[in-house]
């Protein structure tokens, strides 16, 4: 039960390095745990998504509905979708996989269609000029320059992922929610603390990788931004 | 009256933008600010109304040191026209207009009036009042931008590129709108541009900026007939004689009318009664209005070696090749005896 | 997809069957969502007018916000339990706390997204700065402000079912029991209906966003 003695900061603080120290085992199989459930999810939906996101391009029409439908997936709750899976996909993480690809789709299409439309008219123009297919300023022009903005979504998607993955641990998907639950249940505030820590943790520390590789392809571009330290880092031993 | 001395700004990263600037706008004029991009000509604007202020030197406005006033009481007197001009979208044309005798609190009536009044006096149909700024074309635009920036009568009008965005179409007929505009109204006027042209049409008097510091400060004419250092005259350009053309009213240089081309207009008196006496350009005969080159023009088409100059149906003098090539030759004489 | 058909025919049945205790969750639910939601405003728009204004304030105030919009929502509704217990407080504070960040964002973007120009044609006028944010940037800023409000709105309806981990109640309680009794009519019921919740919400909220723009305010039409 919920520790009731009046402790101070230092030794809840020192309760909870000791917690997580004790159980750094379990804590490193639920990392390993969550980030596959985060890769599996993203590599079935960013290809996916990048493909709708180019067709969006060649048709209005098809792009208002793509939007729209992908919009729609984002408002459904992720329980529900969970629950409403199982009969079809059994519990675990298949349909914890399905729901995050799906909830995915909105910001990789969005940044895909906004990142290639956005390309300066004039250098698609150039390439037409230079007797590029469309497939060909698609592949050397658009989606180059593209990248950064594309790879935006994908950030913005894998941090979404990671925290609705948290959620799928409730119809045994495993990683940090496993913990949360778990904690809640058993009203076990390490438990809560540690494994809400760990799990934000882990999705800053790959925002910030993501948001590192986003800087490095948008200075690839030349753009003119302000350096992160890794990005300067990185930056520097590349070059 | 706006009165500049020694004035220098320089910007907290190190640049300076203008060093030891002076001089002074009289009262009801409009004087130029003119020079290449980067060469101080908009902050030495932006210290009239205190968007920025000096780091050495005084920006007095009829005698007072403008950092003793009241920064934004000096900014509802001075109107501010930008080439962005900076309308606010979600406010109709009416609106913007209103924005200042708004802020100063005048009564409804007045401002309905206000606003009117200045529709008309820019040439803008009633109907677009209540129209919002995205449904206006580019020259509408800027129109409500000056019509906004004269609302509460202001005693000086800055005016920063105000035409510098328009097709050259837009922007010639709105110059000679604005110059219209300018002799019925009494205001101040510090107009910046980058193109010299402008400034010469536009200009009671032009400050030529070079990096940061005034090089001719002088009457079109003037620079155009002794520019005072080779920047100058680059800026300007080797066509000075024709800007100088440009910029003269043929009054300046006709001869009497009774002299010896009265026989060479005789024939010209019907096409002159026909047009009036207004400026045309079937017509050959010239109003008092038009500038020397077009008088050039209109020679050079013609088969006449001279043409009446025709106010009101009267002919009030005669324009003829060595007219225009005294008007020239007498100044470069008066040069070349000077130096 | 005849499964799928069924059960969903199935979730209607359910749904009409138990209709008082549907409507006893659904105010629930927009107990939760409204109060957090509305408090969430209250603090982000003058929040991220403080951080559009002052150049010092926004790297701080962006910092925090974006860390805080990384946590998962599971883990912000996990942590209110330690800290304020279980029940419907704690759960409108975990959701207001969620909430935060597309008002923020939106608020600051939207005010910086007023044209350089439009804001120096207001200050050569003789605006003061109080006068220039009420009538000049939060106008002008306001469909966008609008647009982070619709955006959170619509995330907090699907948070709004884990608040139900904690005991706050709302249309989660019928999807979790439901997945743990395994009675998908039960879980369709809640989920179709919070579905339907949050497009109902985002179509409204779409509605006066496209009303507000249409007001004359064009954010994308530059002056220039």
């Amino acid at each position: 039960m919920l520790s009731s003695s009046p402790a101070g900061p230092i030794s809840l603080a020192g309760g909870y390095v000791r917690f997580a120290a004790e159980n750094a085992e379990a804590l490193v199989e639920l990392l390993v745990e969550h980030s596959v459930i985060t890769a599996e999810t993203v590599v079935i939906a960013t290809p996916l998504a990048i493909v709708l996101g180019v067709a969006s391009t060649y048709n209005d029409r098809l792009a208002t509905v793509v939007l729209w439908l992908a919009g729609i997936a984002m408002t459904i709750p992720s329980l529900a979708l969970f629950g409403l899976l199982i009969p079809f996909l059994g519990i675990g993480s298949p349909p914890v996989v399905f729901t995050l690809v799906l909830y995915s789709q909105l910001p990789v299409i969005r940044n895909t269609y906004v990142g290639l439309t956005g390309v300066d008219e004039s250098i698609t123009e150039a390439g037409r000029g230079l007797g590029m297919t469309r497939r060909q300023r698609l592949r050397r022009i658009q989606i180059p320059i593209a990248l950064p903005v594309i790879l935006a979504g994908v950030r913005n998607a894998v941090v979404i992922v990671i925290g609705v993955a948290t959620v799928g641990a409730y119809i045994g998907a495993g990683g940090f929610g496993d913990l949360i639950f778990d904690g809640i249940r058993q009203g076990n505030v390490e438990a809560i603390v540690v494994a809400t820590i760990a799990v934000s943790v882990f999705a800053l520390a790959v925002d910030y990788g993501l948001a590192t590789i986003e800087q490095l392809l948008r200075l690839r571009n030349g753009d003119d931004i302000e350096r992160k330290t890794s990005t300067q880092l990185v930056w520097r031993v590349l070059a | 009256m706006i009165e500049f001395e020694n004035v220098t700004k320089t910007y907290p990263d190190g640049t300076t933008a203008i060093e030891n600037v002076s001089f002074s706008v009289e009262a009801g004029t409009t004087t130029v600010l003119v020079g290449p991009s980067g060469c101080g000509k908009t902050t030495t604007m932006k210290l009239v109304n205190r968007l920025e202020d000096p780091t050495d030197g005084t920006v007095s406005v009829d005698g007072t040191d403008n950092r003793e006033l009241d920064e934004i009481d000096l900014r509802r007197n001075t109107g501010y026209v930008i080439q962005e001009i900076g309308l606010f979208d979600h406010r109709t044309v009416g609106e913007n207009i209103a924005t200042v005798p708004k802020l100063v609190g005048w009564d409804d009536e007045r401002i309905d009036e206000r606003v009117r009044e200045l529709l008309d006096l820019m040439d803008l149909s009633r109907g677009f009042r209540d129209q919002y700024p995205s449904e206006l074309s580019g020259g509408q635009r800027q129109r409500v931008g000056v019509a906004r920036a004269l609302a509460a009568d202001p005693d000086v009008l800055l005016m920063d590129e105000p035409f510098g965005a328009l097709d050259p179409i837009t922007r010639d007929r709105l110059q000679n709108e604005f110059l219209d505009i300018q002799e019925r109204i009494n205001t101040t006027i510090l107009f910046v541009t980058h193109d010299i042209d402008e400034a010469l049409k536009m200009g009671d008097r032009i400050a030529i900026f070079d990096v940061g510091e005034v090089v001719q400060y002088d009457t079109p004419q003037a620079i155009l007939d002794d520019p005072k250092n080779e920047f100058v005259a680059d800026f300007i350009g080797e066509d000075r004689s024709f800007k100088r053309l440009d910029i003269t009213p043929v009054t300046e240089v006709m001869g009497p009318p009774d002299g010896e081309y009265a026989a060479a207009i005789d024939g010209n008196t019907d096409a002159t009664t026909a047009t009036d006496g207004g400026s045309s350009y079937d017509g050959e005969a010239l109003s008092p209005d038009d500038s020397v080159k077009a008088a050039l023009d209109r020679l050079l088409r013609s088969d006449a070696p001279a043409l009446p100059v025709v106010e009101n149906g009267e002919v009030i003098g005669v324009v003829a090749d060595e007219h225009i090539r005294a008007s020239f030759g007498r100044r470069s004489d008066a040069r070349q005896g000077a130096t | 997809m005849a499964g799928a058909i069924g059960t969903f025919l199935a979730g209607m049945q359910y749904l009409f069957s138990n209709l008082p205790e549907f409507f006893d969750l659904l105010q629930r639910h927009l107990a939760l969502v409204f109060v957090s939601e509305a408090a969430a405003i209250l603090i982000a728009v003058p929040l991220g007018v403080v951080a559009a204004r002052y150049d010092r304030a926004r790297g701080p105030i962006l910092s925090v916000g974006n860390v805080a919009q990384t946590v998962p929502p599971l883990a912000v509704l996990a942590l209110a339990f330690p800290l304020l217990g279980l029940g419907y407080r704690p759960s409108v504070v975990a959701l207001f706390v969620y909430a935060l960040l597309p008002v923020l964002t939106n608020t600051i973007a939207g005010i910086e997204s007023v044209s350089e120009n439009t804001i120096d044609a207001a200050r050569g006028m003789g605006m003061t700065e109080n006068e220039r944010l009420r009538e000049i940037q939060l106008p002008l800023a306001l469909p966008v402000i609008f647009a982070g409000i619709r955006t959170s709105t619509v995330i907090n309806v699907g948070t709004a079912y884990l608040a139900f981990f904690i005991g706050g109640g709302g249309l989660g309680s019928w999807v979790i029991s439901g997945i743990n009794l395994f009675n998908m009519p039960q879980v369709m019921a809640g989920a179709v209906s919070g579905a339907l919740l949050a497009i109902v919400l985002d179509l409204g909220l779409a509605a006066v966003e496209g009303r507000l723009s249409d007001s004359g305010v064009e954010m994308t039409q530059s002056t220039a």
